[in-house]
């Protein structure tokens, strides 16, 4: 009971607000506000259009969504997720039909992530018509799946009469894949973010998941393959760029 | 008659003899008939061909058969030049019929027209109070324009320092007139005066709800009474109302520096002064800053600041307090010249004085200059139509008279205008005097060591709980696991950090705490 009143005639003093006197300690003069956008407890749902960067021969489009909980205002968990579509390149179809040089397409198809975020920079800037955007950079690392669309479209065997590709049994696929990424996000309104970010991913497929032995109807040839060609696993590389929004709740 | 065109000021609104000269010389070159000019006037007002009504209605005004037809050309007359948007002309000739007094069939549409007029573009405080300085009985004030009647009439006890006959008129302009909210602030002010706080406050958050510049001017006053309350927390709460884009921002800058002085909150003392000596505001005339400088550097035993602030105060006002007697003594007796001055200066043509600029910033915010200098900007520019108007105008003498009348309202409004600001510039001067003399003190006591004394004079007693609450840059009140951000200062300012700024510096006094 004597711990309880003595704690509550404490009180008001033990809950005082202060500043922090060592951030910029060796500034005289400090600027000391509210932060624009306090992300702590804070959810973050955004959307984005993502494209694969690094692939030769093929163009890939994903819709992207993130929801992402901040821990406090540098920490954050995110999960994510991209679906999309993929189209050929010129030089993909003109090498097929000028030299008939068919090689696997590893088609990105899906992806879904959890990952750390961690905002070390937040910073300012002055636009020409004197308005002020607040922004921040963050890393991430994280792990999920990528999900790889086969069409075996390589396969001679599965051309028709006139040389062109049989789309036969196209396969969905998914990989165990890590990812790493950095990104920015530029603060439209205290809701509201711009944001961009380019990803590292990495995942390792079976080559025989894309040969054209994988392609044929049956399924049992084509898990024999795999057994066969187990312990063979390739990696492979999506570098993807996305930018989209950002609301904060 | 006489007796009501007694004042230059008057005169210059209603210059009547030389409205009849003007007639007299109208009849010599339009020798129609009244009676057709009246209707032909009332049948183009009633097609909406307002600018041709005119003239017209100004021969049937000017060659009256009776002075029922006289009545009902003047007002037409008015009503003619308001629909062709030449309000402060219209305001003329409506005064003249309200001038007739209640038997004058239009003297309440009169007067309600004078009240719009007054709302949309200001008529000048002069105007309406030599309007209302004849004997009206309320009865005889149409719904309408009470709130305009009632509102002059509380001014005038204002003035006077009446206030309980001023507190009456105010109480008397009801909820949905226009001069509601503007007699609801007075209502404030006089409550202030009388020391009902409370209900002051009660009064300036009705005013608040007005137009923007009567809230802001709310807002202020709200904050001042909490002060004077000693309820600082309140007031602060009340400046961090008043965004960095207002006009009156820097004043609560100033103003809430001195709260936190009293609150011994010496580092956002420091950090709203550093605000105000930003290079965004060199132009500002606060004198009275660096004294709270040096005091307040003195109070953390901080000497060689105090002593820095001194002279930063003598470098400023010293050329300013020089030039400003100069101005003085230049203009004392041109009232007219000094308010083209100011004016000068705030449509950024002045390219002399820059020396006293400070002080004619001051001037030019100041609310009789600006009323003033709105009037003249209006009368400008209903002159510059004038010379668009249709030939008739000029052939019947209208274009004449009207751009005397107003001439002489601009170059009144002018003088007066003028006339003030010589006495707040004189003001201003003196001010300057006491706080130089001041400095002097506080440099004295602090050669003659008398510094402990010094200090404990500058003790003011606040509430414990007001001095335990800690503050943030912005006026606020830092609360408890608020996410705050932090910028240093490097020399550079940043528009959006001003009002923002903490100074973080200890005291140095080693044996007595402040």
């Amino acid at each position: 009971m004597a711990l309880l009143l003595s704690s509550a005639a404490l009180g008001p003093t033990q809950v005082q607000a202060a500043t922090d006197p060592h951030r910029f300690r060796d500034f005289e003069i400090r600027v000391i506000r509210p932060k624009y956008l306090a992300k702590s407890m804070r959810f973050e749902l955004g959307a984005q259009i993502s494209a694969i960067l690094n692939h030769p021969f093929i163009y890939t489009y994903l819709g992207s969504t993130n929801l992402t909980f901040h821990l406090g205002e540098a920490l954050a968990l995110e999960a994510q997720g991209s679906w999309g579509l993929s189209a050929d390149r010129r030089a993909k179809t003109s090498l097929n039909q000028t030299f008939n040089i068919g090689t696997i397409i590893h088609r990105t198809q899906y992806i879904a992530t959890g990952s750390v975020l961690w905002t070390p920079f937040y910073g300012k800037f002055q636009t020409f018509s004197d308005r002020l955007v607040y922004f921040d950079f963050f890393l991430s690392a994280g792990g999920g799946l990528t999900g790889i669309d086969y069409q075996f479209d390589h396969c001679s065997e599965n051309r028709d009469t006139s040389g062109q590709p049989k789309s036969l049994n196209p396969q969905s696929t998914s990989y165990p894949s890590l990812a790493a990424a950095l990104g920015q996000k530029v603060f439209l309104s205290k809701k509201l973010a711009f944001r961009w970010d380019i990803n590292y991913m990495t995942f390792w497929v079976q080559p025989s998941d894309g040969s054209c032995a994988a392609g044929t109807s049956t399924q049992k040839v084509a898990q024999n393959n795999k057994t066969q060609t187990k312990k063979k696993e390739t990696q492979k590389e999506n570098v993807v760029l996305k930018i989209g929004i950002s609301r904060f709740f | 008659m006489k007796e009501l065109f007694k004042t230059k000021l008057w005169s210059a609104y209603f210059p009547l003899q030389g409205l009849y000269v003007i007639l007299a010389f109208g009849a010599l070159i339009q020798p129609e008939p009244a009676q057709a000019n009246l209707a032909r006037a009332q049948n183009l007002f009633k097609n909406k061909r307002f600018m041709a009504a005119a003239p017209e209605y100004f021969k049937a005004y000017s060659y009256p058969k009776s002075a029922q037809e006289k009545s009902a050309a003047i007002y037409g007359l008015a009503r003619a030049l308001e629909k062709s948007g030449l309000r402060y002309s219209a305001s003329k000739y409506y005064s003249l019929v309200f001038l007739q007094g209640s038997q004058h069939p239009n003297f309440r549409n009169a007067m309600s027209a004078l009240g719009r007029i007054d709302t949309r573009v200001g008529l000048g405080r002069s105007h309406a109070i030599q309007l209302f300085s004849q004997k009206i009985s309320p009865s005889s004030i149409s719904g309408a324009a009470r709130g305009f009647y009632f509102y002059y009439q509380g001014l005038e006890a204002f003035s006077d320092e009446r206030y309980r006959d001023a507190s009456k008129n105010f109480s008397r302009v009801n909820a949905a007139s226009s001069y509601y909210h503007k007699a609801q602030f007075h209502l404030g002010v006089v409550a202030t005066l009388s020391g009902n706080h409370a209900r002051a406050i009660k009064y300036f958050q009705t005013a608040s709800t007005g137009s923007i510049t009567l809230r802001t001017q709310s807002i202020l006053n709200m904050a001042r009474v909490h002060y004077e309350r000693r309820q600082y927390r309140k007031a602060f709460r009340q400046y961090s109302n008043i965004q960095r884009d207002n006009e009156y921002w820097l004043d609560t800058i100033f103003e809430s520096a001195w709260a936190f002085f009293i609150l011994k909150k010496h580092n956002n003392v420091l950090g709203n002064i550093h605000t105000m000596h930003s290079p965004f505001f060199v132009d500002r005339f606060y004198p009275e800053s660096y004294i709270l400088q040096a005091i307040t550097f003195l109070r953390l035993c901080r000497f060689p600041q105090v002593k820095q602030s001194q002279r930063a105060f003598r470098a400023k006002y010293k050329p300013i307090n020089v030039a400003l007697r100069r101005l003085i003594s230049e203009y004392r007796s041109r009232p007219r010249e000094f308010f083209d001055i100011v004016k000068s200066y705030k449509n950024g043509s002045l390219n002399r004085y820059q020396k006293a600029w400070p002080i004619i910033d001051s001037l030019a915010r100041t609310n009789v200059f600006k009323s003033s200098f709105a009037t003249v900007r209006k009368s400008d520019q209903e002159l510059s139509r004038l010379s668009s108007t249709p030939t008739t105008w000029r052939n019947v003498g209208l274009e004449d008279e009207l751009s005397t009348f107003l001439t002489k309202k601009r170059e009144a409004a002018m003088l007066t205008g003028g006339t003030y600001l010589i006495e707040t510039a004189l003001e201003s001067h003196q001010y300057l005097k006491e706080l130089s003399s001041q400095t002097d003190f506080i440099q004295l006591e602090m050669n003659l060591g008398k510094i402990d004394k010094l200090r404990e004079k500058l003790k003011v007693v606040a509430s414990r709980e007001e001095e335990r609450t800690n503050f943030i840059g912005g006026l606020q009140e830092l609360k408890v696991g608020q996410k705050l951000e932090y910028w240093p200062f490097q020399g550079e300012y940043w528009e959006d950090e001003l009002g923002g700024y903490v100074y973080n510096i200890d005291s140095r006094c080693t044996a007595q705490k402040s």
